[in-house]
Parts: C-alpha cells; sequence; structure tokens
C-alpha cells in the first residue's frame, strides 16, 4: 500500500535526515514509527501524506509513484489518507464539529449529510459537551482529540498519526489507542509516530525504529 | 460570543477568517472606486444624451440664404431654388419666410436700423426629414445652377464640431471606466494573495485535507464577491448623495443646463450596474489570483 525504496531526504540547504530508509506498509497492517526526539519521524510522516518529496529514493503511494503524481492528483490521494499532525493545526476560527468536519466538508457535503457522523466521532472522543467551543478554550488534550477526530472522520483508508497522545493522560490514551486498533481492525492501514513506550508494547505491532536518519524494524510480525 | 461559546453557529463558519487579511483597506479602495465610477458612467451616459440631443435639435432644421444676384431678380431665384428643394429626397418641407420674419432674425445685428435701404437677402426655412439622409453637396451644386444667389447652411459645422466634442467625452469617460475597472482588479490581486498569505495555516491544512484548488478558490471567491458588492453599492450611495447635493444647490433654471446631473430614470438602471461590476470584478479576479496562487505553492 505504501512503500519507500532507499529515500532520503533533507529539508532545502540542510543535512540529510532520512536516508536510504526502505519498508513497506501491508494493506490492514498497524505500524509504529519510534526513534528519539529529532530522529526525523515527523520528517517521515510528512513523506507518506505528501507534504514533503524526498530527494533521492522512490516512494509509491497505492500502487503510484510519487515522483510521477500530478498536481490534480494529490487532493485525490490525499482524502486517502487521514492525519493526526503532532501539532494539531486545528483552525482557531472554527469551532470543535466545524473542524472535525472539515474533511467531509471539502468533499462538498452539506452539514446536514454529516452531522450525525461527526458529533458521534466527538461523542466517542469525549468531547460531545463540547463540540461548539472553539480550539482557543480547550486544553491541550482536547484539542489533540479533536485533531485525531477530524482524522478519522471520513474513515480514510490511511491513517497517520504522529505523537496522537503526547498531551493526554494515559487512561485517556489507551482508549484512543483502542480507537486506532478497532479501525485497523476494520481494514484501515495505521501507522503512529510515538515516544510512548508503553502504547507500543501494548499493542504488539510491528515497529519501525528511526535512529540517526536511518530504520531498523523490531516485533509484531503477524500485524505485517 | 464567549457568553455563549457552546452554541452552534447559525451557519457553517467561513474557512477563511474575516479578520487579518487586510480586508478593510480594499474595502474603502472599491468603494472609492465604485465612487468614480459612478461619476466618471454618468459623464459618459451625459455626453451621450447631449449629442442625441444636438443632433435632433440643429439637423431637424436648415436654411437657404438668396443674396440679390445682378440681373436675374430675387422672386425668380426664390422660385427655382424653392423647386429644387421640393424635388430633393430628404427635405420634408420648405417655406419662404415673409420679410417680417426675416427682419427678425436680422434684428439683433442690425438693429432698428431701416431695412427698405438695404438689400434683405430672402430666406427659406428648410425642414429636413430625419428619415431619409441629405446629399448637401449635390443640393449645393443644383441650388446654384437653379438660382446663383441661393446658399445652403444645414448648421452642420456646429453640430459637427459639438458631436465630435462629445462623443470625445464619452469615449474618454470609457477609457476612464476601463481603468478604474483595471486598477480596481489589480488591488483585488494584491488583496486576495494578501489574505492566503495572511491566512496560510488555513491554507496548509486544507490541502492536506485533499481540498482541491477549485475549493479554496470558490471559498475566497464568494467572500471577495460580497466585498465588491458592498464596496459598489457603498460607492454608488456616495455618487448618489454628492448628486443630490449639486442638485439641491442649482435649484435655478440654470440646473436645465446641466443633464450630467439629471440623469433620466433610464440611466440610474446603467448606474445600478457599478456594484454588480465591482462584486463580478472582485470575485473573478479573486478567482483568478488564488488559482495562481495556489499553482505556484500547491
Ligand atoms: N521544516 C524544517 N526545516 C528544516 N529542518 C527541519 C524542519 N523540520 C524538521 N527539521 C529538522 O529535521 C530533524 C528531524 O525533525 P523531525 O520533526 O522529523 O523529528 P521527530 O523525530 O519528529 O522529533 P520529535 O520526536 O521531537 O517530534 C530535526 O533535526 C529538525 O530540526
Ligand atoms: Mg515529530
Amino acid at each position: 500500500m505504501i512503500r519507500f525504496e532507499n529515500v532520503a531526504m533533507r529539508y532545502d540547504g540542510g543535512p540529510e535526515i532520512l536516508r536510504d530508509v526502505s519498508f513497506e506498509l501491508e494493506p490492514g497492517s498497524l505500524t509504529f514509527l519510534t526513534g528519539p526526539s529529532g530522529a526525523g519521524k515527523t520528517t517521515l510522516l510528512k513523506l507518506v501524506f505528501l507534504s514533503e518529496r524526498p530527494v533521492r529514493g522512490a516512494i509509491s503511494m497505492f500502487g503510484k509513484d510519487v515522483a510521477r503524481l500530478r498536481r490534480g492528483e494529490l487532493p485525490a490521494l490525499r482524502r486517502q489518507i487521514g492525519v493526526v499532525f503532532q501539532d494539531f493545526r486545528l483552525l482557531d476560527h472554527l469551532t470543535a464539529f466545524e473542524n472535525v468536519a472539515l474533511p467531509l466538508r471539502i468533499q462538498g457535503m452539506p452539514e446536514r449529510a454529516y452531522r450525525e457522523d461527526v458529533e458521534e466521532i466527538l461523542n466517542w472522543v469525549g468531547l460531545g459537551e463540547r463540540m461548539h467551543a472553539r480550539p482557543a478554550t480547550l486544553s491541550g488534550g482536547e484539542k489533540q482529540r479533536i485533531a485525531i477526530a477530524r482524522a478519522v472522520v471520513a474513515r480514510p483508508p490511511v491513517l497517520v498519526a504522529d505523537e496522537p497522545t503526547g498531551s493526554i493522560d494515559p487512561e485517556m490514551g489507551a482508549r484512543l489507542m483502542r480507537l486506532f486498533v478497532e479501525l485497523n481492525k476494520l481494514g484501515t492501514t495505521v501507522l503512529i509516530a510515538t515516544h510512548d513506550r508503553s502504547l507500543v508494547d501494548n499493542a504488539k505491532a510491528r515497529e519501525l525504529r528511526l535512529f540517526a536518519g536511518r530504520i531498523s524494524q523490531a516485533g509484531g510480525s503477524r500485524w505485517s | 460570543m464567549e457568553l455563549n461559546e457552546a452554541a452552534r453557529p447559525a451557519r457553517p463558519t467561513p474557512l477563511f477568517p474575516r479578520r487579518g487579511g487586510g480586508e478593510g483597506a480594499l474595502f474603502g479602495v472599491m468603494a472609492i472606486m465604485s465612487f468614480l465610477a459612478c461619476l466618471t458612467l454618468a459623464l459618459a451616459l451625459g455626453a451621450a444624451r447631449l449629442a442625441e440631443t444636438w443632433e435632433r435639435g440643429l439637423t431637424g432644421q436648415a436654411t437657404v440664404q438668396i443674396l440679390e444676384t445682378p440681373g436675374i431678380a430675387l422672386e425668380v431665384q426664390v422660385t427655382a431654388a424653392l423647386e429644387v428643394l421640393n424635388a430633393t429626397p430628404g427635405i420634408a418641407s420648405a417655406r419662404v419666410m415673409s420679410a417680417a420674419e426675416s427682419a427678425e432674425l436680422l434684428k439683433p445685428w442690425l438693429g432698428d436700423a431701416d431695412l427698405s435701404a438695404v438689400p434683405v437677402p430672402a430666406l427659406i426655412a428648410v425642414t429636413l426629414d430625419p428619415a431619409r439622409p441629405l446629399d448637401a453637396d449635390a443640393l449645393r451644386a443644383r441650388l446654384s445652377a437653379a438660382a446663383p444667389g441661393a446658399s445652403f447652411d444645414d448648421h452642420s459645422r456646429w453640430n459637427a464640431g459639438l458631436t465630435a466634442a462629445s462623443s470625445a467625452i464619452g469615449w474618454g469617460a470609457y477609457a476612464i471606466l476601463a481603468l478604474i475597472a483595471l486598477a480596481a482588479s489589480a488591488s483585488v490581486v494584491f488583496a486576495a494573495r494578501a489574505a492566503l498569505q495572511a491566512h496560510r495555516d488555513v491554507v496548509d491544512v486544507l490541502h492536506m485535507t485533499g481540498a482541491r484548488a477549485a475549493f479554496i478558490a470558490r471559498e475566497v471567491q464568494w467572500r471577495f464577491f460580497m466585498l465588491g458588492g458592498w464596496a459598489g453599492l457603498a460607492g454608488l450611495a456616495g455618487a448618489a448623495a454628492l448628486a443630490g447635493a449639486a442638485l439641491l444647490a442649482a435649484d435655478g433654471p440654470e440646473a436645465a443646463f446641466l443633464p450630467m446631473l439629471a440623469p433620466p430614470w433610464r440611466d440610474l438602471v446603467w448606474l445600478a450596474a457599478v456594484p454588480a461590476a465591482a462584486a463580478a470584478i472582485a470575485m473573478t479576479t479573486a478567482r483568478l489570483a488564488v488559482s495562481g496562487f495556489l499553482a505556484r505553492t500547491a
């Protein structure tokens, strides 16, 4: 489904952040991406959700070579990938409800068509009471849960989450992890970048370790 | 907003926040442009109306003047000239003016002098047929053959000058309108780019969520449509206020000489096109600017 071959990445003019990165995510797999802060986890995820392009190597997504994508093909491809950003990236002037509804709204759906779905997922992440609050009035953990709800609301076949439990207490973290596992069981391909060892150990999933810009693999072959 | 922050907004919040895009400045610029456009358009319409008035008022009439020529009696010349005039297509009627009428016409120049002492030319008043064009040169040739002392004056020298002047004013006004539209478009381009630049974060999130450029352009273009329309109405209101004030100030008979200040209702319809044009210009230009911006940054 997603395939990296000898991928290297650098931000313009800077040092190489990733080098020689090769791995493949099978459809329906659950994979963790771990590594120390600054190892390049977020950078690797940016390549996955097509926000950055590699300087070397090949990335293919859904069987398509990313380097050969035309601009017009990007939106359709990005709609296949739900993203939880490490810094949330909520739109501050929209309510929680509207932030979560965004992926459906940009597909041209009218509000009455998605209201129930959005309210359901907001209830699931424990924010049913605060759905019309704006991000500025929410706690870090609440914002994170909004970001997660937005990433999954359109049921994309691929879910990419960058530190999705970083601002959340262990109990809520476990609950959200159950959401990811549940979606994964329903067929979603899930890739989660995290420092949280307990998350990785409990899920017994495959783990890609990033260190000094290179990948090594460990564990959980039953998921891949 | 703080009080009922948990209430659902009446309708979906626009994806681009209202504040921070420099839209107040654009509103001011667009309102001023619309104000100027209204005045210029009124000038163009007024010039067209003046030209029409002159055309109708002056070309409807012409005169033939017949001077005493040695050897031929004046009456003979008059009869010959009338015959030629009545046989000419494009002339509705021709009538010999009485001596009293001619004297009345000459009075401003000659005063109360005794006219019986000077040779007074005979005058024939000619009414032209507005439906049929007159070949003035051919008529002159035939007139001077029949009556050597006759000369035909259709006021066309006057008329041509006035018509040329008013049509020059008209074209000049339309050129100014085009320039105003161009300047308005340019300011919309800058404002649309600035708005996207200021809301870069929103654009990024929309991209990452899979929004198409056309969707983003549509979000932006309606904002500019509304902004342009309201600014256009503000400009129109300003122009109307100015026209009203001018009419009040000039309510004497001289107001009749300012047809531009008293436009008929037909022209007001055209002025109402200014806000519509402002909205359309703002919308299409914003759309183009956004598409261009996204093509360079996506
Ligand atoms: N936009 C950028 N421009 C230049 N350098 C960047 C940029 N983003 C990240 N970097 C650099 O790339 C390296 C990897 O950053 P990245 O964010 O991928 O790390 P990370 O593994 O996600 O870290 P963390 O666990 O702290 O989130 C860092 O050294 C960082 O300074
Ligand atoms: Mg990171």
